[in-house]
This record gives C-alpha cells, sequence and structure tokens, in this order.
C-alpha cells in the first residue's frame, strides 16, 4: 500500500485505515503483554519458581515494553495469528495459580 | 507509506511519544525540581535564613521528642526527622496526603523556630510521582507513562538505529523550525539515552506494584506498616531520646541516622537515604520506656538490595552537590527534548491536517504542560513570598495559586490555538516565564532583607540563578520566535 503525502480523498482514507489497525494492534498488542507480564509475575512467585519479588518485577518492567514494541513490530496484519497465539501462551498464565 | 517496520516504529514513537509525553514532561519537570526538593522548600522558609548554623544537641532531640510524643498521644501520626546538611533544622513531619509539612525545631534547644507554612519542595516530588492524583490513579498514570517512555525510546532507537552516530553531532539551530526542532530532539535524545532510559526504568520499577497490584505492596506498605499509628500509651514517662539516639549512631555511624519513628512503645532510628546507594530504610528499635535496644532490621546483601538500588539510582539522595546538578542539567534538557518532541509531532501534523478540534486540542494540552507548567511553578515561588506569612492556611493557598496559574495558562492556551494564533500563545506564556523568572531574584533580595541577605553561592542564590535562567532562556526563545515569523 502506498500513500502520497498530499491527501487526496483515497489516500486519507487508506491513512485511515491503516491508522486504525495500528492502533488496534497496539492496543492488543499492550493487553498480551501485560497478560504476559502478570502470568510471569504469577508464575515466578509459585512454589516451583521463587524468584525474589524484586527480581521479578525488574524483570517484567524491562521485558513488558520490549514486549509491545516486538509484538507492534511482528509481520502481518495485527489480528492474524501471532497475537492470538501470544494471547493462547499469556492467558493459562493467571489461571495456573 | 509502505507498512514496514520503520514506518511503524515511526508510528508508535510518535503516537506514544505524544500522548504518553504530556505526562511525562509534567513527570520529568517536576522531577527535575523535586532532586532540590529540601532546598527549595527551604527557600520558601526565607526566616530560616536567620538561623545559625549549628550542631543538634542532645536538649533539643530531647525536646523534639517529648513534643512528638505529646502529639502522638492526642492521635496524630508525626515523626522527627534530622537534620542534615542539607536541611540543617529539627522537623516534627507528618503527611498531609501530598506533603511531609509540620513545624521545624532549633537544632539546638528544640524550641519551634516560626517559619511559614508551605509544601515547599514536595509540592513538584508528589507532582513527579502522582501528578498532585494520590497514590493510586496517579501512581498508576505516571508508573504507565514511563513504561511509554521505554517504549518511545526503544522506538526511537530503531528508527535511528544507522544515523545514532552522526545524530549526536548534527545540531543545525539556525535552520528551518521544523529542522531545528528535529535536530535538537534527536541530539538531546541520543545525548540522553541512557539517562533517560534509566531514569524511566528505575522509575517503572519503583511503581511496579501498582501497574502489578497482585504481586504485594512493595516498599512504601512496608514502610507505612512500620510506623504505626498514632496509638495512645496510658500513663509512664519515655526515655530521653539522646543516650538511645547515641546508641543508634553507634550501630550505623555518626551522621547516618536521618529520622525517628514512633511506634506504640518502641522507638525506631531509620538510617539516613544519603546515607547509601541503596535506600534499604534500616533502621534500630528501642523500647520508648528505658531505651534498650529491640531489634535492628538491615537489608541482606544481594537480590534484597536491588529495591533500594533501585530506588538509589533514581533519587539519588546519596549523591554528592555535583551529581544532583548533573541529574539537574539531565532533567532540564531532557524535558526540552520531549517537549521538542510533542512540537515536532504538532508541526507535522498541522502540515497533514491544517485546523481541526483534535489538532486544536492537542496544541492546547502541549502548550500547557511544556510553558505552562513552569510558568505556574515561578508563580508559585511568588505566592509564597507575597502571601503573608502568617496567614490561615497558607500551605493550601500556595498549592491553590501553583495549580490556578496553571489552569489559566490552559485556558490562554485553548484561547490561542482554537483561534489560529498558536504562535502568540507561545510568545506570552514564554514573555510570562521571562517576567517572573528574571524577576525573581529581586522578589527574594526585598522579601528575605531582615533575615541577612549575603552574597555568596547558597541555596538562595541557587534557586535565584536558576530562576534567571530559565527566564532569560524563556526571553531568548521568544525573541527567536519573533524573528522566524
Amino acid at each position: 500500500m502506498r500513500m502520497t503525502l498530499k491527501f487526496t480523498g483515497k489516500a486519507r482514507s487508506a491513512t485511515g485505515g491503516l491508522w486504525k489497525r495500528w492502533l488496534g494492534r497496539f492496543v492488543v498488542g499492550v493487553g498480551c503483554a501485560y497478560l504476559c507480564a502478570v502470568g510471569f509475575l504469577f508464575f515466578m512467585s509459585g512454589s516451583s519458581g521463587r524468584l525474589d519479588a524484586s527480581l521479578a518485577q525488574s524483570i517484567v518492567v524491562g521485558g513488558l515494553p520490549l514486549l509491545i514494541v516486538a509484538l507492534f513490530a511482528l509481520p502481518g496484519r495485527g489480528t492474524g495469528p501471532s497475537v492470538l497465539a501470544m494471547l493462547a501462551v499469556a492467558l493459562p498464565h493467571p489461571t495456573l495459580f | 507509506m509502505r507498512d514496514v517496520l520503520r514506518t511503524r516504529m515511526g508510528w508508535l514513537h510518535a503516537w506514544v511519544g505524544f500522548v504518553g509525553g504530556l505526562v511525562l514532561v509534567v513527570a520529568f519537570t517536576g522531577g527535575t525540581l523535586a532532586l532540590f526538593d529540601t532546598e527549595i522548600t527551604r527557600w520558601m522558609q526565607p526566616e530560616l535564613a536567620a538561623l545559625p548554623a549549628a550542631a543538634m544537641t542532645g536538649q533539643a532531640l530531647d525536646h523534639a521528642g517529648a513534643q512528638v510524643w505529646a502529639l502522638r498521644e492526642k492521635g496524630q501520626i508525626v515523626f522527627l526527622n534530622l537534620p542534615s546538611a542539607r536541611d540543617p533544622v529539627l522537623r516534627i513531619l507528618h503527611y498531609d496526603g501530598h506533603a511531609f509539612v509540620g513545624p521545624v525545631l532549633d537544632p539546638r534547644d528544640g524550641v519551634e523556630v516560626k517559619s511559614r507554612a508551605t509544601e515547599g519542595g514536595q509540592l513538584f516530588f508528589d507532582l513527579h510521582q502522582s501528578l498532585y492524583r494520590g497514590p493510586v490513579w496517579g501512581n498508576l498514570m505516571t508508573e504507565a507513562a514511563g513504561i511509554g517512555l521505554i517504549v518511545a525510546v526503544i522506538s526511537g532507537v530503531i528508527i535511528h538505529w544507522r544515523n545514532l552516530v552522526p545524530d549526536l553531532l548534527l545540531f543545525r539551530p539556525f535552520a528551518a523550525p521544523g529542522r531545528a526542532w528535529l535536530d535538537a530532539h534527536i541530539m538531546a535524545g541520543v545525548l540522553l539515552l541512557p539517562f533517560v532510559t534509566m531514569m524511566a526504568y528505575t522509575g517503572a520499577v519503583i511503581h511496579a506494584p501498582r501497574l502489578f497490584p497482585m504481586i504485594g505492596a512493595g516498599h512504601a506498605a512496608k514502610a507505612a506498616s512500620r510506623a504505626g499509628g498514632g496509638e495512645r500509651r496510658d500513663g509512664g514517662a519515655y526515655a530521653p531520646l539522646a543516650p538511645i539516639f547515641a546508641q543508634a549512631e553507634e550501630i550505623f555511624g555518626r551522621g547516618r541516622i536521618g529520622f525517628v519513628m514512633f511506634g506504640s512503645g518502641t522507638v525506631s532510628f531509620y538510617r539516613a537515604d544519603a546515607a547509601d546507594f541503596a535506600m534499604t530504610r534500616d533502621h534500630a528499635d528501642f523500647s520508648a520506656v528505658d531505651g534498650k535496644l529491640v531489634g535492628v532490621t538491615r537489608v541482606g546483601h544481594g537480590m534484597r538490595r536491588l529495591d533500594g538500588a533501585m530506588r538509589g539510582l533514581h533519587f539519588i539522595r546519596w549523591g554528592t552537590p555535583g551529581l544532583r546538578w548533573l541529574y539537574f542539567v539531565g532533567g532540564v534538557v531532557g524535558s526540552m527534548m520531549m517537549s521538542a518532541g510533542l512540537v515536532l509531532f504538532l508541526m507535522k501534523h498541522r502540515r497533514g491536517q491544517g485546523g481541526g478540534v483534535m489538532l486544536g486540542l492537542a496544541e492546547t494540552l502541549a502548550l500547557a504542560v511544556t510553558l505552562g507548567l513552569p510558568l505556574a511553578a515561578l508563580g508559585f515561588l511568588w505566592g509564597n513570598r507575597l502571601l503573608p506569612a502568617d496567614l490561615a492556611h497558607r500551605a493550601e493557598l500556595e498549592t491553590r495559586i501553583f495549580f490556578l496559574l496553571w489552569l489559566g495558562a490552559l485556558v490562554h492556551a485553548a484561547l490561542r490555538c482554537f483561534r489560529g494564533a498558536v504562535r502568540h500563545g507561545w510568545r506570552e506564556q514564554a514573555c510570562g516565564i521571562a517576567v517572573l523568572g528574571c524577576a525573581l531574584p529581586f522578589l527574594d533580595i526585598v522579601s528575605r532583607s531582615g533575615t541577612g541577605v549575603r552574597l555568596h553561592w547558597d541555596l538562595y542564590l541557587g534557586v535565584d540563578a536558576c530562576a534567571l535562567g530559565f527566564g532569560l532562556l524563556a526571553l531568548w526563545g521568544q525573541r527567536m520566535m519573533v524573528r522566524a515569523r
């Protein structure tokens, strides 16, 4: 998809479409990243993990923005299988404990 | 525009940077000023300038202790802040929901020194950590903005990855306005990349429990639970504090005790934040009745000190004045870099879209946080000196002046931006900063006469010089805007 700097009607609607798609991708990405972070924290606070709370927080806060950027950078359309796969990985974590 | 990685990162950087930036400019500016919160508080209590420098005596400590116990028996939750190099007086402090405030005591005899009530520099600390919106929603907003800043930094690095080194050297202040703003934004961003990332990361880690409430309440709640309430204790005298203080100094070292908490039947001497790189709240508990040592709590080594190390890096209370000034410069340049980012975003969208309500709103908010906040901060200092010292509720009035001025700046920005006179709006607010900043030293000299104005480097001169510097910078900025027309 190409758009010129001069916004014709068609190009403007294409920009709007792309903007909405990226906004959707961003929102879904943030949600997935947050769920992954929560899952990681629950996993680490469980009996099998036992990671120091401060260390776990530090890892999560470092990883969360990286994950948001990585999910946003994933190729393909935002609501594709990659995001669903991330959700599938993240969702079971809170329910485990 | 092709849907490629760089374009996506551009979108992410622009939108997360702009929306988060509106909060981050406030948080960064507030944090920069909060680096000198103690000094600003002292500037705002000019009566203390007349107090001769003196070491704390045992008599003063005992007297202060008796006053704290009396207040606690009335049900007030207070603690005693001990003199330090930055603040050489005793203070009986309580938390008013936004700041630790309370009477000042003479370190020689513990008698109250008459000084004006003010939230002082802690207003900026609260603005920095919670936007003055309390520890739940306010902290959550700054936490989210902190994560947003890291996202903006990562996406920014990906965009400029190939040109990171050339961008360090390229600054064309007299080029076309868009290019000059972009050069300034990129150069400051690249130069301050480690500092901004470190501050965003450590700040986000400190308030991580707000974002993940399911993982524990963290440091603040632990300290609060130790503090206990203002319980009554019927009958019986309390042991004098001076001998207990001597015992505490034997444990933590001379001059390393920061404050004293009073519990039900115990007195806890906490190690000063400035005593070590890691802010760990080590403390020694003593019986309040006979002064015997009950226990010592020290945070161990290794991972247990991680939380304290994050706080130490972020708050820099252990740092020398030079290091604190370095942080201050970093904070000022960081705020300017973020403000330049906001301006770039607006310039780009003004070119693409022309006018519009959303653009007008964005321009209003950007102007109100970029110039409106410093204007209100200077007005806060002016209000402190112009309001009568013995006015009732003067601390709240000062704070109200700050927020009213900020609201005024927002309304002024809205009037200018929605009428298509954005440049006028920027110029006028810059002029306001120039007037308030350049005239502040004169106000200080006039309103501090009688307390012994001396022309040597002290905190008064430091605050005045900064205000003058920002005033001159604003004057230069508004002249540049006139020339660029």
